[in-house]
C-alpha cells in the first residue's frame, strides 16, 4: 500500500523534475547565446560610431582626439578596451594612453583577416566579445579605400553571465523546491484521495470477514460522488450484500439439513474416501453408546462386530464401484454388546471423484427382541389358555362316569382350571385395552381387605395344588382408598398368581397389608426363585420374561407385571418390586388414601 | 488545476524577481573600484601598488582607468565615471565647489619643482614673455601654477595671453609656434624643454607646498564602501614601503610606468617630494589640525581671488584622514 503513493510520487516527481530542469538548460543556453549576439551588436554599433571619427582623426593625424575619445568611450561598464591600430601593428590609441607608439603587444589572426578581407569580423570568447574594424584613409584607389588601420573593440560580457548564471541557478534551485512541494502535495493528494480511500474499502472488507459489524465500506464524498474508488467500494458492498444473504441461506439450508440430520431416530453416517467417518448423528452415536464427536475420524470398522469386519470391506468396495446397498450388520457398541443395525449405503462424488459413502443406519436389535417376544407371547398364551381348557374338557368327560367323591374331586379340578383361564383372559383383554389406549378405571372408595381376602380365596385351589400356604398380615383396619375394585383384584391375583407359580412346592407366601403415609401399602413375598438382576430392569415390559424363568420353562405370558404396572399407575398408585435370584420376590403396590377418609373399616 | 498550476507560476516568477534583483544587486556592489590616474611621478606608487598586486593582496578590487589628459580624469570624477581620481588639492577644491562632493583620504606629494614654466628658446625671463601667448591646461592645478608663477613674476593674467592646452599637447603647440611658453609637469617639462631646446623659467621650487597632489574619493563611495577605501590606503602605502625598501626596482618600474628609464624617473622624482604614511599623519594632524588644513584655506582663498572659483565651498568634510589615522593606530 506504501509503495503505490511513493512510486508515483518519485516516477512523476524524477520525470518532472528532468523534464523541468531540461527545459531550463534550454532558456539557459538561448539565455547565454542571447547575451553573447547582443554584445556582438553592441560592439558593432559602438565599432560603427567610432569608425568614421577615427578615420577623420587619423587623417588629420589628430592623435591626441584620437586617444581622448577612445579613453571616453573606455570608461563605458563594459568596455574592456578599445584599440586603434596602424598597419604596421603600431597602437595609434588605446584605452591605456601609455601604449601609444607601441607595437601591438599581441598578435590576432583577427586583424590580419580584417585587414586582408576589408571586412568586420567579430569574435566571442571566455566572456567577451572581440569586434574589428578596418579603417580606411580619405585617399581612394580605383577599386576600395585604402586600409590605414584596423579598431579593436573588446567588450566585456561576464557580469550579464554571471547574472544569468545566478538566475538560472535560482531557478533551478526554486523550480526543484516547487517541484518537492509539489510533490509533496502529490503525495498528500494520491494518500487521501487513493490510499487511505483504497485502506478504508480493505478495511470495511477486513471488518466483514472478521465478522464484526454488517460493513457498508466508506463511500467519501469529498472529491466528487462518482469516481473510481467510490464505484469500487459501492461494487464491494454489493458484493459483501449478496454474498451476506447467501451466506444467510446456506446456514438456513445447513441448519435445516443439520436439524433433520440429528433429529433422525436412524442413525446417519458420511464417511471419506479414506474411509473415516466425516460426520455421524446423535443417533448413530447412541447405538455404540458415544458422543459423535468420539467418533468423526474413526474407521468403521473400528466399530463394526469383529466377525463382521471381511462383510464391511466387501461393501466398501461396493462403494468404491459405484453401487448402492442395504444389509444387515453388527456393530460392536462400547460396552461390548452387539447392535444389530441394517444399513443402507450410497456412494458419495465430490467433484465427480469418489468421496466415500453416506449410510443411514436402523438400529433392529430393539426391534428383533420385540418381534421375539411377541411371538414368544403367542406361544406362550395359546399353550396357556390351551391348557386349561384341555384339563378342562378331561374332566368333563370324567364327570359323566366315576364315583361321587371322583366327580367332586374332578369339579374342583375343573373349576380350578376354569378361573385360571378367566385370570388369563383378563389379563389379556386388559392388556388389549392398555395398548388400545381404552383401558379404563371407575374409582370409588373402597375397602380394601375384603379385596385381599377374595384374591387369596381365589388362588386358594392353585396354592393348594402346589401345597404352598399364603399367609396374611394385615392390620386390623385400613383406611378407605379410592379404587377401583375390579382393577384392584386383578392387580392382587397376578401378584399372587406369580408368587404361586415361581415359589417351590410347600414354599410359603407372605402377604401384608398396612398403612404408609398417604397410603396403603399391600406387599406378596415369595421365597422363590427370584428375577436375575439384569432382568429386573425391564421386568415390567411388555412380553418380558426373566431368563431363569424362562429356562425352568415355569409357563407364563409376560405380560403379567406390565399390567399390574400399568394399572397401578391409573389407579394412581405404584408398584416395587425387590428380588434376589434363588431367594425370593416381593413386589409391593402402594394406593393412596382419600385426604380425609379417616373413616376406617371394620375387619 | 489550472488554479494551482497558476498560484505555482506565479510564485516561480516572483522568486526569480526577487532573486535576480538580488544577484543584480550583488553584481552592482561588488565590481572593481575605478581610479583616474593620469601621468605625473608622484601617483606612480598607485601603479606600483597595482603592478604588484597590493589591492589583490589587500582584498580590493582596483581599476585604475588611465587618463591622457588631466581635466579628462577630473571630469570623469565630478561625472562620476569613476570613483576616485589621483588629482591635486586644489583640483579636489573645485571639484567641491563645482558642487561634486568629494573626500581626499591621502597625500601622495608636494611638488617641488615637478612643476613649471617651459618657454622657447628665444624667451630667456619671464619678462620676455609679456603680452605672449602662454598654453596651460585650465580647469587644472595648471592654472594654479599658471597664476602662483604670474603672481611671483610680479604679473596679472593681463600681462599674457592664456591659451587653453592640454598639458601632453603643450610640447607639440610649443614646436607648432602655437604658443611662445606653456605651463607643464613632469615627466612632460623635462622632455618638453629637451624636445624644443627651450627653457625652464621658473618651477614649483619657487612656491613649494601649494601643490599637492591627493587620492580623492567620491563622497558617496567613501561612506559606503569604506572598507575598501580603508584597503586601497593600505595599499597604496605598502607601496611606500616598497619605494624605500627596494628603490632601485620601484625606479625601474615606475619609470616603465611613465615610459623612461629608471635614472630618469629618479632624477623626475628629485622634483616632488613624497609624502609616507607619517608625513600623511603629520601633515593631517591627529585632531585633524595638520597643516594641510591650513593650506587648504589658503589655496581656497587664492583660488576665490583669483576667481577660478566663485565661491568660497565648504571645506570641513573634504579632508578625511580616518583612513590614514585607522592605519597609524
Amino acid at each position: 500500500m506504501h509503495s503505490i503513493k511513493i512510486k508515483l510520487t518519485l516516477i512523476y516527481g524524477a520525470l518532472s523534475l528532468a523534464g523541468l530542469l531540461l527545459i531550463l538548460s534550454i532558456f539557459y543556453s538561448a539565455a547565454t547565446s542571447s547575451i553573447y549576439q547582443g554584445a556582438v551588436a553592441r560592439a558593432e554599433v559602438l565599432s560603427d560610431e567610432f569608425e568614421s571619427a577615427v578615420e577623420i582623426m587619423a587623417a588629420e593625424n589628430d592623435i591626441f582626439s584620437m586617444q581622448r575619445l577612445v579613453e571616453k568611450s573606455s570608461l563605458l561598464e563594459d568596455v574592456i578596451q578599445i584599440i586603434v591600430i596602424d598597419t604596421q601593428n603600431n597602437i595609434l590609441a588605446h584605452t591605456d594612453y601609455r601604449m601609444i607608439g607601441k607595437p601591438l603587444p599581441f598578435e590576432s589572426s583577427m586583424i590580419s583577416g580584417a585587414l586582408a578581407q576589408h571586412k568586420k569580423i567579430s569574435k566571442t570568447s571566455e566572456g567577451r566579445v572581440i569586434f574589428v574594424t578596418p579603417l580606411h584613409g580619405q585617399t581612394y584607389t580605383s577599386e576600395y579605400q585604402d586600409v590605414i588601420g584596423t579598431l579593436w573593440v573588446e567588450i566585456d560580457i561576464t557580469p550579464a553571465i554571471t547574472v544569468t548564471q545566478r538566475l538560472f541557478v535560482t531557478v533551478t534551485l526554486a523550480a526543484v523546491a516547487i517541484s518537492l512541494l509539489f510533490f509533496f502535495g502529490y503525495y498528500l493528494t494520491v494518500k487521501s484521495m487513493i490510499i487511505d480511500r483504497l485502506r478504508d474499502v480493505e478495511r470495511g472488507i477486513a471488518h466483514h470477514f472478521q465478522g464484526s459489524l454488517p460493513a457498508a465500506i466508506m463511500i467519501k464524498k469529498s472529491f466528487g460522488d462518482e469516481d473510481e474508488i467510490n464505484t469500487l467500494a459501492q461494487t464491494f458492498n454489493y458484493l459483501i450484500t449478496s454474498l451476506q444473504d447467501s451466506q444467510k441461506k446456506l446456514k438456513a439450508e445447513r441448519d435445516f439439513a443439520l436439524l433433520v440430520m440429528e433429529s433422525m431416530r436412524e442413525g446417519l453416517t458420511i464417511t471419506n474416501a479414506d474411509d473415516r467417518f466425516e460426520y455421524v448423528n446423535p443417533a448413530y452415536a447412541s447405538f455404540l453408546g458415544l458422543s459423535p464427536h468420539q467418533i468423526i475420524g474413526l474407521s468403521p470398522k473400528d466399530v463394526t462386530h469383529p466377525e463382521d469386519i471381511s462383510k464391511n470391506s466387501e461393501e466398501k468396495e461396493l462403494r468404491k464401484s459405484g453401487k448402492s446397498s442395504s444389509y444387515e450388520l453388527r456393530l460392536l457398541a462400547s460396552d461390548g454388546t452387539e447392535v444389530n443395525v441394517l444399513i443402507s449405503s450410497v456412494p458419495r462424488y465430490q467433484d465427480r471423484k469418489f468421496a466415500g459413502s453416506i449410510a443411514v443406519i436402523t438400529n433392529i436389535s430393539q426391534r428383533a427382541r420385540l418381534e421375539q417376544m411377541k411371538s414368544d407371547f403367542i406361544n406362550r398364551a395359546s399353550h396357556e389358555l390351551r391348557t386349561p381348557l384341555t384339563t378342562a374338557i378331561l374332566m368333563a368327560e370324567l364327570l359323566e362316569s366315576g364315583s361321587a367323591t371322583e366327580k367332586q374331586q374332578f369339579l374342583t379340578t375343573l373349576k380350578r382350571q376354569l378361573n385360571r383361564q378367566r385370570l388369563l383372559l383378563n389379563d389379556l383383554l386388559v392388556a388389549g385395552r392398555i395398548e388400545n389406549k381404552r383401558f379404563e378405571v371407575h374409582l370409588s372408595p373402597t375397602d380394601t381387605l375384603p379385596i385381599i381376602e377374595e384374591s387369596i380365596s381365589s388362588l386358594k385351589l392353585q396354592a393348594d395344588a402346589r401345597q404352598i400356604n399364603i399367609k396374611l398380615n394385615a392390620a386390623e383396619s385400613l383406611p378407605l382408598v379410592n379404587t377401583d375394585s375390579q382393577s384392584l383384584i386383578q392387580v392382587l391375583l397376578n401378584l399372587l398368581s406369580n408368587a404361586i407359580k415361581f415359589s417351590n412346592l410347600g414354599g410359603n407366601i407372605l402377604m401384608t397389608a398396612g398403612e404408609e403415609g398417604q397410603y396403603i401399602q399391600i406387599a406378596v413375598k415369595d421365597f422363590g426363585i427370584g428375577i436375575p438382576a439384569q432382568d429386573l430392569p425391564h421386568i415390567a415390559t411388555r412380553f418380558y420374561r426373566s431368563k431363569n424363568a424362562t429356562q425352568m420353562e415355569i409357563q407364563g405370558t409376560g405380560i403379567g407385571l406390565y399390567i399390574v404396572s400399568e394399572i397401578m399407575q391409573s389407579l394412581g398408585g405404584r408398584m416395587e418390586i425387590d428380588s434376589v435370584e434363588n431367594e425370593g420376590t416381593t413386589v409391593t403396590i402402594y394406593l393412596p388414601t382419600i385426604p380425609d377418609g379417616n373413616q376406617k373399616a371394620l375387619t | 488545476m489550472t488554479r494551482i498550476l497558476r498560484a505555482i507560476s506565479l510564485t516561480l516568477t516572483l522568486l526569480i524577481l526577487a532573486q535576480s534583483g538580488t544577484a543584480c544587486a550583488n553584481q552592482q556592489g561588488e565590481p572593481p573600484i575605478r581610479i583616474a590616474i593620469s601621468a605625473w611621478a608622484g601617483v606612480e606608487p598607485a601603479e606600483l601598488a597595482s603592478q604588484l598586486g597590493y589591492f589583490d593582496k589587500q582584498g580590493v578590487a582596483v581599476k585604475l582607468v588611465h587618463f591622457s589628459v588631466y581635466s579628462d580624469a577630473i571630469e570623469a570624477l565630478i561625472d562620476g565615471k569613476v570613483d576616485a581620481g589621483m588629482q591635486t588639492l586644489d583640483d579636489s577644491i573645485r571639484c567641491l565647489a563645482e558642487g561634486k562632493d568629494v573626500r581626499v583620504v591621502l597625500l601622495t606629494d608636494s611638488s617641488f619643482g615637478g612643476d613649471g614654466l617651459v618657454a622657447l628658446p628665444e624667451f630667456k625671463s619671464m619678462a620676455d614673455l609679456r603680452g605672449e601667448r602662454i598654453g596651460v591646461e585650465t580647469g587644472t592645478v595648471g592654472q594654479l601654477s599658471l597664476l602662483k608663477i604670474l603672481e611671483i613674476s610680479r604679473m596679472t593674467t593681463n600681462d599674457v595671453t592664456i591659451v587653453s592646452i592640454p598639458t601632453w599637447e603643450i610640447q607639440q603647440a610649443l614646436q607648432n609656434g602655437q604658443i611662445s611658453a606653456g605651463i607643464t609637469w613632469e615627466p612632460y617639462l623635462t622632455k618638453t624643454a629637451e624636445a624644443t631646446g627651450g627653457n625652464i623659467l621658473i618651477t614649483s621650487r619657487e612656491y613649494p607646498e601649494t601643490i599637492i597632489t591627493t587620492m580623492t574619493v567620491d563622497a558617496d563611495v567613501a561612506a559606503d564602501r569604506a572598507d575598501d577605501v580603508q584597503k586601497i590606503v593600505a595599499a597604496y602605502f605598502d607601496a611606500m614601503n616598497y619605494i624605500k625598501e627596494n628603490p632601485q626596482d620601484a625606479y625601474m618600474r615606475m619609470g616603465q610606468s611613465e615610459g623612461i628609464s629608471a635614472e630618469e624617473f629618479e632624477s623626475l622624482a628629485a622634483g616632488i617630494r613624497y609624502l609616507d604614511l607619517t608625513a600623511n599623519a603629520k601633515l593631517f594632524g591627529a585632531q585633524g589640525d595638520g597643516h594641510v588644513y591650513e593650506q587648504t584655506q589658503t589655496i581656497a582663498k587664492f583660488l576665490l581671488d583669483q576667481k577660478v572659483i566663485s565661491a568660497l565651498p565648504d571645506l570641513d568634510q573634504l579632508l578625511a584622514p580616518k583612513f590614514i589615522l585607522k592605519l597609524i593606530n
